[in-house]
């Protein structure tokens, strides 16, 4: 597209046109230009403006503290020590630019958020969490040998696990992908965590989870693993990993634990009133979805489906109560939109889906 | 209702003060408190039923009771204990089909007051027999309060009640249920299913066991058990709010079952706050944990 390339064209246009170029572009270079353009008079209220139109959503004023001298968006971490209590947020042991302190696990959570916040911001141009620099916040050792790792609405808290089966939860990257990107979610569609939405919710946080790490490791979708939070178990356990986008259901089969229970496909969508409705056991289908679309795709994922599945993620006509099969003709929808209709990505997604059983075959490949 | 029964307790203190020494007999009839519904062939007494029996002996403290009759089953027994207790008087067991036998016991007592504790159709046989009036006692009323006097001058008979009214002890028998189990579980969190716990608590009289898979189980002291009992507070459980901003915080799952065979479900997500404010919640959240150990270990 011509107006993705030629600044000098951009650069003439008054700022409603740019904005309303930035705001509908197709594709992040197109919104990239029309931003550029914007920014040239460098005042704060442009470069603002024009932070909040990448990712396209959220229009009010950035917070001035989270954009340098050049208007690049910064990155605000502050680690907390829960001190193996529940008190949150617990004492500040890491702020931004400060050094490695003698905590490995405060080091992880620091570097985890710092590699989470490249990935959005240099791959799908979201400013933090809000796409408004929001500051990272972040606590460890959080309760007694907590295995488990949440997001509470306004930071991420992390267990140091018990040790026997569970590691410390900063260890994974993905694990610290995943959690960071409930809070993405949280500022977007915000799916409703229960049952099919809260699945999609979980996914979500899986499929961006998996992608940080593999963007930090630069994997192609052949050289990933797939799996959500590999190291997390000790060896003691009979089991690679809690999950496998490749191949749901079989990331760990352990006398304690029991057996992997993700379903691969919606024909084994399991119905309980726990997990929230099985958001942790039904995540495993549109996770499936996922690693199809990717990987048929091909090269780096955040280029590929990892574009798709952000468009859709951000696209304010994801509802909070979407099922899966309403979220999956979006995908389609915004296959078409960046990458042409009928093109191999718009393919791809939709024999994912297929593959998966979300979509029937008979259905069309657009709305 | 509480406030009638504090006046009565003042009111039978003034008027059956012991004339030792005159050939009176005052009689106190009463059938015993509400029961439990099991077991059916002879069954304690309810959470009500024990309120009442207490209340009982603060009525008739200073009454001079100096002699408790009761039957053989054991709610006649639990009735008139807390007032045994109080008056230091041992009951005397007379069976309850045994009439004759209780008539006669009745008139060897030389002095002080006679407590009869039996049942809805014993009682109003009894009184007949010893001269008072007929008097029918409904199978839903448990406050009844009867008193016979007989002196050489003529008989007097006092109808009373005692206590909450058959109505309101209804209300406050369901609001005192007793716990008897507390089935509890855990879900939810990042790792899913694998991180999994559920477990069972179940009252007896005095202490209660915990048992989950991986035959987990452990014995609660009577101190652990009551203060759990305690802790499980119907209406807090349901004031407590959901959580609709946390993702992968641990699910629990409470049901609680009553002894009136009713139970009652409950969910929450928990993020540690709400183990500062509410104690059970904070018990389960532990025993989870204590569980967890249990099958890591073994």
């Amino acid at each position: 597209m011509e107006i993705a390339t030629r600044h000098p064209i951009l650069c003439i246009l008054p700022p409603h046109i740019l904005i309303a170029i930035a705001k509908n572009a197709a594709t992040p270079e197109q919104r990239a230009a029309a931003i550029d353009a914007l920014s040239i008079d460098h005042s704060l209220r442009n470069e603002r403006q024009a932070f909040s139109l990448m990712g396209g959503l959220q229009i009010n004023a950035l917070s001035s503290a989270s954009l340098d001298a050049e208007g690049q968006p910064q990155k605000h971490r502050t680690i907390y020590d829960c001190g193996n209590g529940i008190a949150l947020p617990g004492k500040v042991v890491r702020t931004e630019g400060q050094a490695a302190v003698s905590d490995d696990s405060a080091d992880h959570a620091y570097d985890g958020l710092g590699a989470t916040f490249d990935f959005y911001l240099n791959n799908l141009h979201r400013n933090s969490i809000d796409n408004r620099g929001l500051p990272l916040i972040a606590s460890v050792h959080y309760d007694k040998k907590y295995n488990n790792a949440f997001w509470n609405g306004q930071q991420m808290v992390f267990g140091d696990g018990d040790g026997v089966i569970f590691n410390d939860f900063t260890l994974p990257l993905d694990v610290i992908g995943h959690e960071l990107t409930h809070g993405v979610t949280g500022s977007e569609a915000n799916l409703v965590y229960q049952g099919q939405s809260g699945a999609l919710n979980e996914s979500i946080s899986d499929v961006f989870g998996s992608m940080v790490k593999q963007y930090k490791n630069n994997e192609t979708v052949d050289k990933a693993d797939w799996l959500i939070g590999k190291g997390l178990f000790t060896s003691k356990v009979h089991g690679t990993a809690l999950r496998s986008m490749a191949a749901p259901g079989t990331a760990y089969d352990d006398p304690i634990l029991g057996k992997d229970p993700q379903p691969p496909d919606l024909q084994h969508y399991v119905n309980t009133p726990s997990d929230n409705g099985g958001v942790h056991i039904n995540s495993g289908i549109p996770n499936h979805a996922f690693y199809f679309a990717a990987t048929a795709i091909g090269g780096s994922a955040w280029t590929g489906a990892g574009l798709i599945w952000y468009d859709t993620l951000i696209d304010k006509n994801l509802k909070a109560t979407a099922n899966f099969a309403g979220f999956a003709n979006l995908t389609l929808q915004h296959a078409g939109l960046r990458f042409g209709n009928n093109s191999p990505q718009q393919k791809a997604v939709l024999d994912a889906w297929h593959k998966v059983g979300v979509l029937k075959k008979a259905s069309q490949a657009t709305a | 209702m509480r406030r009638l029964s504090f006046a009565v307790v003042i009111w039978l203190s003034v008027l059956f003060v012991p004339r030792s020494g005159d050939c009176s007999t005052t009689v106190v009839f009463l059938r015993h408190a509400e029961k439990a519904a099991l077991p059916a062939d002879d069954p304690p007494l309810s959470a009500a039923g024990k309120s009442r029996a207490k209340l009982l002996a603060d009525v008739l403290a200073d009454a001079g009771v100096s002699a408790i009759f009761v039957t053989q089953y054991k709610r006649t027994g639990q009735t008139a204990a807390p007032l045994a207790a109080r008056v230091h008087v041992n009951p005397q067991v007379i069976l309850a089909a045994n009439n004759r036998e209780l008539l006669q016991a009745i008139r060897k007592v030389q002095d002080g007051v006679v407590v009869v504790v039996g049942h809805s159709d014993t009682i109003p046989t009894i009184i007949a027999e010893l001269g008072g009036p007929s008097v029918v006692i409904p199978e839903s009323a448990f406050d009844n309060l009867f008193i016979l006097t007989s002196a050489p001058s003529g008989t007097s008979f006092l109808r009373l009640h005692y206590g909450l009214n058959s109505q309101s002890a209804k209300s406050l028998e369901q609001e005192q249920s007793q716990v008897m189990q507390l089935r509890f579980s855990r879900s939810g969190g990042f790792a899913g299913v694998a991180t999994n716990v559920e477990g069972v608590v179940t009252f007896h009289d005095s202490i209660a066991e915990v048992s989950s898979s991986h035959s987990y189980h452990r014995t609660l002291t009577p101190t652990e058990a009551e203060s759990l009992r305690q802790s499980v507070n119907l209406k807090d459980l349901r004031s407590l709010g959901a959580q609709s901003e946390l993702r992968d915080a641990y699910q629990y799952e409470l049901v609680v079952d009553l002894d009136d065979k009713k139970s009652e479900s409950f969910v929450f997500h928990n993020d540690g706050s709400e183990g500062k404010t509410n104690s059970l919640l904070a018990w389960i959240a532990q025993e989870c944990q204590r569980i967890w150990e249990y099958r890591i270990r073994s």
